[in-house]
């Protein structure tokens, strides 16, 4: 049971800091964007 | 002679972590990127070879076959420990792939779609705790599960079970439970809703708004919209993303409804807490939307940012296939499975009854 709580802190932590990561990680990706460091995205 | 070597070995241990921690994740990563890119690759293979031979085969969206690729490999050889750290970033990459695609709507869409996806939302809440609350009583589950199920149904699966369990001081076990549950319901609901749809010829907003409505985790919600369609995939996300703001005030309510029961830790500063407990992405996807609104980007940078989005969302649905293993799911136990089954295809039904409704009254 130590194990699962550790592990479930663990991924609490992982669910905040991805969400603050993902935020900061698009900003800087479309500011590249805006700024033409980036070619055009293809899908 | 020592000293020295110890001031200077300390900032290198600081500045190797990081790094280290980085290059860890790369091979996950790269396996997200592999598994999503031959999904993307056979839906093209198949559609240019039944164009080529004048064939009317299905079109199965490489969402289907990311998932379907994911689930053979880590069902049947597992994932090495080497690729676990990298495939455990499947959730930056939801949360990115939602933020930027704050490109493709206006903030007066998100306004509209919000508000109306807000109050189904409301709606949706209340039908759920209370389902889920009398489903529990009945199967006897102990109450401390069933407010986690009933949570994990009603807002956002695992990410709402991990924040409620440390404010209502739920046991691991529990919340272990509730967590399978959760996400086996959201693998079967990810095949049998578009098919759903597809049947009843449901429109791509209406679509999209039941199923950010009705399936419970953000990447399945995101990935069952998808499988529909690009268009009900985009409206999913949204409707997702305004339950998932929700989550404070469902952990907040339930904390104090515990505290008062003497079960747990009484709420100090109720808006530390909300604010601890709000997803920070639904901001960066708010910002995203202004800036696109402000016209900050024109058309083709438009254009990259939402192929930026569908590409992150590419490594996600690799990645809800390959954290999905059968096996675990199953030995968590039957009692959990089945108030949530029952509840969830309750909660799916009345949720479709209330899309049909807003479909007929806002003409969706």
């Amino acid at each position: 049971m130590a194990e699962v709580s550790a592990e479930l802190q663990k991924t609490n932590r992982w669910h905040l800091t991805a969400d603050w990561w993902a935020v900061i990680a698009s900003l800087v990706v479309a500011g590249l964007v805006k700024f033409g460091a980036l070619p055009r995205i293809p899908w | 002679m020592k000293m020295a070597e110890g001031t200077l070995a300390l900032p290198q241990v600081e500045v190797a972590r990081p790094v280290n921690r980085f290059v860890k994740l790369i091979p996950g990563v790269l396996l997200l990127a592999a598994i999503g890119y031959l999904g993307k690759f056979i839906e093209q293979s198949i559609s240019s070879y039944a164009k080529a031979n004048h064939l009317h085969l299905p079109n199965i969206e490489y969402v289907l076959w990311a998932i379907l690729i994911g689930l053979a490999v880590s069902n049947t050889i597992g994932i090495p420990e080497v690729f676990r750290p990298g495939v455990a970033t499947y959730e930056f990459w939801l949360k990115a792939g939602i933020v930027l695609l704050g490109s493709r709507f206006l903030l007066g869409d998100v306004l509209k779609l919000g508000s109306l996806s807000l109050s189904l939302v409301v709606l949706e809440l209340a039908v759920a705790f209370t389902l889920m609350t009398l489903l529990g009583r009945w199967f006897k589950l102990k109450p401390k599960l069933t407010t986690l199920l009933a949570v994990g149904s009603a807002v956002c699966g695992v990410s709402a079970i991990i924040a409620t369990k440390g404010a209502i001081d739920a046991d691991d076990e529990d919340s272990s439970y509730a967590i399978a549950a959760i996400l086996a319901i959201g693998a079967i609901s990810l095949f049998t809703f578009p098919l759903i749809g597809h049947w009843l010829h449901l429109s791509d907003r209406a679509y999209g708004m039941w199923a950010g409505l009705a399936v419970d985790n953000t990447a399945e919600a995101a990935a069952a919209g998808a499988l529909f369609s690009d268009a009900a995939g985009k409206i999913a996300v949204l409707a997702k993303t305004t339950r998932n703001a929700m989550i404070g005030f469902v952990v907040l309510g339930y904390a104090i409804y515990w505290a008062s029961k003497g079960q747990a830790q009484v709420v100090g500063n109720k808006a530390a807490f909300l604010w601890q407990k709000f997803p920070k992405f639904v901001l960066g996807f708010l910002l995203i939307s202004v800036l696109a609104t402000a016209t900050v980007f024109n058309k083709d940078q438009l254009g990259s940012l939402a192929n930026l989005s569908r590409w992150a969302f590419l490594l996600t649905f690799a990645g809800v296939g390959l954290r999905t293993n059968i096996r675990e799911l199953k030995a968590q136990g039957l009692r959990p499975f089945a108030v949530g089954a029952i509840g969830e295809t309750a909660i799916a039904l009345v949720t479709l009854g209330m899309v049909l409704v807003a479909v007929a009254a806002f003409n969706l």
